[in-house]
């Protein structure tokens, strides 16, 4: 065995150039992609003399990361030498496992608005709540409110023609939405009313209404993830591509490089001062197969995607900045981890 | 998990909803290298992942996962290892690789600035 993994090494990659393609590349050509699946099986190149395990320390010395761009809640990063799956499970994780707080519970004291009950109710669930899910509990099932499981908001709006004819409350906003504070929960968020639990943006409209109207609900915050309902996801999106890698044929030259730099609406090529054409700006490739659509330049050109080389972009919707979500993510990932080990440990005793 | 806000208890930790907390794992096995373990509230995000991992690891032969239904909570995962290890000792491996990766990107990140 040891003799074995001594001839094995995972340094230069396969000898063989094609299938040192396949394996770290995914080739997009005209009728559609090819070789979109990894291969992940260890011993799959065993006969190569390639070394297809997981090996931690090999991991951490191709394993970079790099951040394109970063605000509070877009962030956008270059994640490289990860295979498919792990990137897949952060992202999912992202979308549907990562807390927040929403709406779940809403007491309709009066409502003479056109909007149904349970339509307003839906429409309050939905509003992203800016506050941080790690202060709270998990509700639990048949339990009482307490304050550290519960935000309480009150929304209160009544719409009327004043007597010079103008129409206020005409659109109930999000930002009429009023925190209640309950036990301690004042001393908890300090006496900034910009740390107070509020909704994330002021102007989203809850309902139209016309003059004599009233709405008057309570509405109750549970703490809960995105898998359970849409409204607890953190993220407008949390999505990944791979980084395009665009070789062309040295014999593209001149007139013909110019032709080529042309049909790309990215803009992606830049010819040098010898006329030769080259992929200056590979991230602004989408990949639209514009520049192999000519069954002259199909044979030029070779559009890939890199295997393991993640362009992974997340956007908050507010309870937490973008960097927050993606290290809680993380978290949430050993701690799944965490609770199959006790729980396998647990029916071993 | 024990949490770093004063007002959160231990008995429901911050990160995982406490009902996907119980009988995670069940085992249907009668032999120590091959084993069917049946996840509940699990889905493709650990099922691909352990997967994955599972199949990187030379001492298993086979891992494969399924979810039999979308409306069952159930994810099946199966694995045969070369009988030098057991499937339990194989899936314990592979938790624990997924747990370093974890951290490792996290520790890179959490150094990673614009």
């Amino acid at each position: 065995m040891s003799d074995k993994s001594k001839l094995l090494s995972r340094t230069n990659g396969l000898p063989d150039k094609n299938l040192e393609n396949k394996r770290t590349r995914v080739t997009v050509t005209n009728p559609g992609t090819e070789n979109p699946r990894g291969t992940y099986y260890s011993g799959a190149y065993t006969s190569l003399g390639y070394d297809n395990s997981f090996n931690l320390e090999s991991f951490k010395d191709n394993f970079s990361i790099n951040i394109l761009s970063e605000k509070p809640y877009e962030l956008v990063f270059e994640m490289i030498g990860v295979d498919a799956p792990i990137a897949n499970a952060l992202r999912r994780i992202l979308i549907a496992e990562v807390p927040t707080m929403a709406i779940e519970k809403v007491y309709i004291i009066n409502n003479t608005s056109l909007i149904q009950d349970e339509v307003l109710a839906h429409r309050l669930g939905l509003i992203p709540i800016k506050v941080d899910p790690r202060k709270f509990n998990f509700k639990l099932p048949n339990k009482e409110y307490t304050a550290d499981d519960t935000l309480i908001f009150s929304l209160k709006v009544k719409c009327e023609k004043l007597a010079d004819g103008t129409i206020v409350n005409g659109t109930a906003l999000s930002k009429h939405l009023q925190w209640m504070p309950t036990e301690d929960q004042q001393e908890m968020f300090g006496s900034d009313p910009m740390d107070h639990p509020r909704p994330f943006d002021d102007d989203i409209p809850i309902m139209k209404l016309k003059p004599g109207q009233t709405i008057e609900v309570q509405c109750y915050c549970e703490k809960n993830i995105g898998r359970e309902h849409i409204k607890w996801s953190p993220v407008c999106t949390a999505s990944y591509r791979l980084l395009p890698s665009i070789t062309v044929d040295p014999s593209v030259k001149g007139e013909k490089a110019k032709i080529l730099q042309s049909k790309c609406p990215q803009k992606v090529f830049d010819i040098e001062d010898s006329g030769q054409i080259y992929a200056a700006r590979p991230l602004d490739c989408t990949m639209c197969r514009e520049c192999i659509r000519d069954p002259e330049f199909e044979p030029k050109v070779k559009l890939e995607r890199i295997r393991d080389h993640f362009i992974f972009s997340i956007e908050s919707t507010g309870a937490l900045t973008s960097r927050e979500l993606f290290q809680e993510a993380l978290k949430i990932f050993v701690e799944k981890c965490n609770i199959i080990e006790t729980s396998l440990n647990k029916l071993n005793n | 998990m024990t949490s770093s806000y004063p007002n959160s208890s231990d008995a429901c930790n911050s990160f995982i909803p406490p009902s996907f907390n119980v009988n995670k794992v069940e085992i249907i096995s009668d032999r120590p290298d091959c084993a069917t373990f049946v996840f509940t509230d699990e889905d493709h995000t650990i099922g691909n992942s352990l997967h994955y991992i599972l199949m990187k690891n030379p001492q298993v032969d086979f891992s494969g996962y399924s979810i039999p239904h979308p409306s069952d909570n159930r994810m099946n995962l199966r694995i045969q290892t070369k009988s030098n290890i057991t499937s339990q000792e194989a899936l314990l491996n592979g938790l624990n690789d997924l747990k370093n990766i974890s951290n490792h990107i996290l520790e890179t990140f959490n150094q990673t600035e614009k």
